[in-house]
């Protein structure tokens, strides 16, 4: 839990510092999409390590169902531990912007998240991982705080894991996992159009941590994730075209923990194209 | 009868509340990107009376030109900036109040379409033909502006924006004089 408090006092100092960018490639802040607008994210990781490297394509599509209220399902793919690409699952996500404040090129805002993963594979891993890996469910808030071209999000959340894949279900195992995420719109200086092409630079600290390993009771079962805790940076740079289209390119490590990453160099791919009013 | 009748002239019912609003002017706060600005701007054109939205980025201000003869409903442009997911923190109207010229005093209701504006923070005056206004209703300020001035005031109708039971029920704008 110490990392979870140190990241948190993190967040609420640099909230008051105050000072755009809130779209993070690899995380969600407390601002929800347009209502009745709808995303279409097309998500490719490229896991290289030892060995050659595994590919992870995950198709996602978003709703904004109300001003307060947006919905973002997902599928999974990938090669890992496996010789083709084949089908491993999908989560649902849901997240309720519960405060706002704002004011004129600033916000404070807070919302509440669930996360519903459930995927063909078995609870095992050296991490717990609900985007790809593992079945559970996630509860979380997240707090961002936008001033002018900066933005910062701080999120926490509690995981419980499941094991589907094996007739498990819930098992008894939880998780801790918590970012940190910076953002800042670099060009342009000044906008005039909404055509001229955004410039965006960001750097997400991940984390995470499981306090007591876990491991299946029935020893004929396949499963166990050791106890520890991970801390990746990721660093990304992000084109928004047209106001509407973000291209966004990730680099994510290990930087600290004892849990250490499926592979340890992953880079991430994300196009992400919104349609205003999808259902007029 | 009669009554009856001047109560509802006076509640501009029957159109005596002349309420040509020309154009107006907000700002939106909540926002630096335009991506953001842009969800706005595409909420604000799906507005029936909405002739041009003109965006000014830098500044997340949106000029809004309406379509002649349509009936501007403002707590649509509010709730369509809510909607793109932020506020507004400024409304400016330009509006033909009256035809003939009409006494302004403070605290005062001016018939408006078919409901009324409260005139705030005024100097007694008479108004004649286009006047630039200020809105100061709960979805037209800041959160803080609209506390503020909830405590500063005596009047129920700014909290609730409406006068009147059943039938009779109508909204009334609260809005300043604001210089051209």
């Amino acid at each position: 839990m110490r990392p979870v408090l140190a990241v948190l006092a993190v967040v609420l100092g640099l909230s008051s510092l105050a000072y755009s960018q809130e779209l993070y490639p690899l995380s969600k802040p407390a601002s929800n999409m347009p209502s009745g607008s709808l995303s279409y994210i097309l998500n490719t990781k490229v896991l290289a390590g030892e060995g050659a490297p595994a590919y992870r394509f995950q198709p996602e599509l978003a709703y904004g169902v109300g001003k307060l209220f947006m919905l973002h399902g997902t599928l999974f793919f990938s090669d890992v531990n496996a010789s083709d690409q084949r089908f491993e699952g999908g989560s649902l996500f849901g997240q309720v912007r519960f405060l706002s404040q704002d004011a004129v090129h600033e916000h404070f805002r807070m919302a509440a998240y669930g996360r519903f993963s459930a995927t063909n594979k078995p609870l095992q891993g050296p991490r717990v991982n609900l985007l790809g890996e593992h079945s559970g469910l996630e509860l979380g808030v997240v707090a961002t705080k936008l001033v002018n071209k900066f933005a910062v999000a701080g999120r926490v959340s509690y995981v419980q894991l499941a094991d589907f894949r094996q007739g498990l279900g819930f098992v008894s195992a939880h998780a801790w996992q918590y970012n940190l995420s910076l953002g800042l719109l670099l060009l342009p200086k000044t906008y005039e159009t909404f055509e001229e092409t955004n410039l965006n630079v960001y750097v997400e600290f991940i984390g995470g941590a499981l306090e007591l390993a876990y491991a299946p009771t029935d020893e004929t079962l396949r499963g166990g994730i050791p106890a520890g805790s991970y801390l990746d940076i990721a660093p990304s740079v992000q084109l928004i075209f047209n106001s509407q289209t973000r291209l966004s390119l990730a680099y994510r490590t290990p930087i600290a923990g004892n849990q250490a990453a499926l592979a340890q160099h992953t880079v991430v791919l994300i196009l992400n194209h919104l349609v205003f009013g999808a259902f007029r | 009868m009669k009554r009856l009748f001047l109560l509802l002239l006076s509640l501009g019912l029957f159109g005596a509340g002349q309420a040509q609003i020309e154009s107006a002017e907000l700002t939106a706060s909540g926002l630096t990107c335009s991506l953001c600005s842009r969800a706005i701007a595409e909420e604000l054109k799906e507005l029936p009376f909405i002739e041009k939205v003109t965006v000014n980025l830098a500044a997340s201000g949106f000029n809004l030109a309406f379509k002649q003869g349509q009936e501007v409903d403002l707590d649509a442009i509010a709730q369509a900036v809510e909607d793109a997911g932020f506020a507004v923190s400024e409304l400016y109207i330009t509006a033909q109040v009256a035809e003939r010229p009409v006494t302004v005093r403070n605290n005062t209701h001016v018939p408006f379409g078919t409901g009324q504006l409260h005139f705030m923070e005024v100097e007694q005056t008479s108004l004649e033909g286009t006047v630039r206004l200020r809105l100061l209703d709960e979805q037209f300020v800041p959160k803080k502006e609209f506390k503020q001035r909830q405590k500063e005031t005596n009047y129920e109708c700014y909290t609730t924006g409406h006068m009147g039971q059943g039938m009779q029920r109508h909204r009334v704008y609260h809005v300043t004089l604001a210089s051209r």
